[in-house]
């Protein structure tokens, strides 16, 4: 038998609505704070990386082929390179690869080139390489100079979570010894927003202002809020990261990727209680050993009582003691890259042991009767911690992390 | 036309060069500008644009040099008068 391999993260890169960097990422969610604003051409509420500048990234012609998910990515991959440490003589270009999930791919370039159609202009010739759900994981291989196995997943809200478990699943099957893994969405144009407000399950802006508006497990939550960014982590096969010297961030122990075989949109309960048992019996984790799950807590009225109907099933009477937030509540549903930047968020409540909190909680539901740690971050001993991500599909992704 | 078809050519292939070229002739290929096939497609629909013309796809792929673009569009592009 093949000796079990353990997965090491040893690299974070993160562009959300709180800028570039894991750094203001981390610092918002600690202090509660919501990245979501009312958009200046739109009617719309949201999540967007607005301080992002893509020509601080690559040269201004080469911008035009890369659509803005990709910008978002590429940023993010760059940041998690250097954060990693990764120089070209560390490892062979064959042994690394890039792995990234995107919901809705080059939403921006979809909307332009119809917008150029409905006003009698031609089609951009580099439209296609732009849209391409797979345009980011290949520009990122491009940028890092990677050649082993580079894919891209599309599992709507749970993309970066499927394409980071799927990434620590290639390194343990000795595919490669190194990934680029996340996840990288930019869902913020008039077609993808009008769309989601058809299906009636975005949050209304409340009176006081934009920022309250995503409320997860709260009584009065109205629903989601749509966000953007990018989430990318380097995972490395451990003895690969303990012999050059790595600084080790913390271990992607398990992985469970289930599907609900129910229906399209409606959450389900079994699949995601699977998932989430696959990932604990991946990483050894017996419930009681859960500190930690960073929910997947959307803020639709069925998502967070599902989800803790589901935790409940999974943890049983421990489901009373873990601590549970959604981070979603500051950063928005930034959809394919919401899992990645969740994990992100979860690595480092096991790296500074501070728990970001549910932002923006008011009131207790019947239905939703767990800690998710209201309002404020909370300093606490958590060595092992999950992240949820279920996508439309009925696609579950848990992801399970412990501190090293 | 012909001067305003060749300054403009010089001038697109110059914005879209890669490499820097002393002095753009029309000898100079493509390939020498850094231009690749999705540069060179760029620049198509440029002068497309440009010239209301439309470039065939046989065309495009013999284009190999600034001078048989300029060819081309003289090919193309309806005469004045």
């Amino acid at each position: 038998m093949s000796p079990v391999r353990r997965i090491a993260i040893t690299g974070l890169g993160a562009i959300s609505a709180f800028g570039t960097g894991v750094a203001p990422f981390w610092d918002a969610l600690t202090s509660g704070r919501s990245g979501v604003r009312r958009l200046r051409d739109q009617p719309f509420i949201a999540a967007q990386a607005v301080d992002f500048n893509p020509s601080l990234l690559v040269p201004s012609d080469r911008l035009e082929l890369l659509d803005r998910f990709t910008q978002l990515g590429l940023a993010a991959a760059r940041e998690a390179m250097a954060d990693a440490a990764l120089t070209p003589d560390l490892f062979l270009p064959e042994d690394a690869g890039v792995s990234i999930g995107t919901a809705l791919g080059g939403a921006e370039t979809y909307e332009d080139q119809y917008l150029r159609i409905h006003k009698g202009q031609r089609v951009h010739p580099l439209s296609i390489p732009r849209l391409m759900h797979n345009a980011a994981a290949g520009q990122i291989s491009m940028m890092a100079g990677f050649r082993g196995p580079t894919l891209s997943y599309s599992t709507a809200c749970a993309a970066g979570s499927h394409a980071i478990g799927e990434a620590a699943e290639i390194i343990r099957a000795g595919r490669a010894k190194l990934m680029l893994a996340g996840g990288a969405d930019a869902p913020i144009v008039s077609g993808v927003m009008k769309a989601w407000e058809s299906l009636r399950v975005l949050a209304p802006e409340p009176a006081m202002g934009p920022s309250t508006a995503c409320r997860p497990f709260s009584k009065d939550r109205q629903g989601l809020v749509v966000g953007e960014g990018a989430g990318v982590l380097v995972l490395e096969d451990w003895d690969h990261a303990v012999r050059r010297g790595a600084r080790i961030l913390a271990e992607l122990a398990g992985y469970g990727a289930t599907a609900d075989a129910g229906h399209i949109t409606q959450p389900g309960l079994d699949a995601p209680a699977r998932a989430m048992r696959l990932a604990m019996a991946q990483a050894g984790v017996e419930p009681a050993q859960v500190d930690y799950i960073n929910a997947h807590g959307t803020a639709t009225r069925l998502n967070d009582s599902t989800e803790t109907a589901v935790i409940k099933a999974v943890l049983g009477p421990h489901a009373y003691k873990v601590a549970i937030s959604a981070t979603k509540s500051m950063h928005g549903h930034a959809m394919g890259a919401s899992g990645a930047l969740e994990l992100i968020a979860t690595i480092m409540t096991l790296r500074h042991q501070i728990i970001p909190p549910t932002a923006h909680y008011t009131e207790a539901d019947p239905e939703c009767d767990l800690d998710y740690v209201p309002n404020a971050a909370r300093p606490a001993s958590v060595s092992v911690a999950l992240s949820n991500s279920f996508g439309f599909g009925g696609l579950n992704a848990v992801l399970a992390v412990r501190r090293v | 036309m012909t001067d305003d078809v060749e300054t403009l050519v010089f001038e697109l292939l110059s914005k879209r060069a890669k490499v820097v070229h002393p002095s753009i002739s029309r000898s100079v290929s493509l390939a020498e500008l850094g231009i690749d096939s999705l540069g060179g497609l760029e620049l198509i629909f440029a002068l497309e644009d440009h010239f209301k013309i439309s470039i065939p796809d046989d065309t495009t792929q013999e284009v190999k040099t600034a001078g048989d673009i300029i060819d081309a569009i003289h090919r193309l592009a309806p005469r004045p008068n």
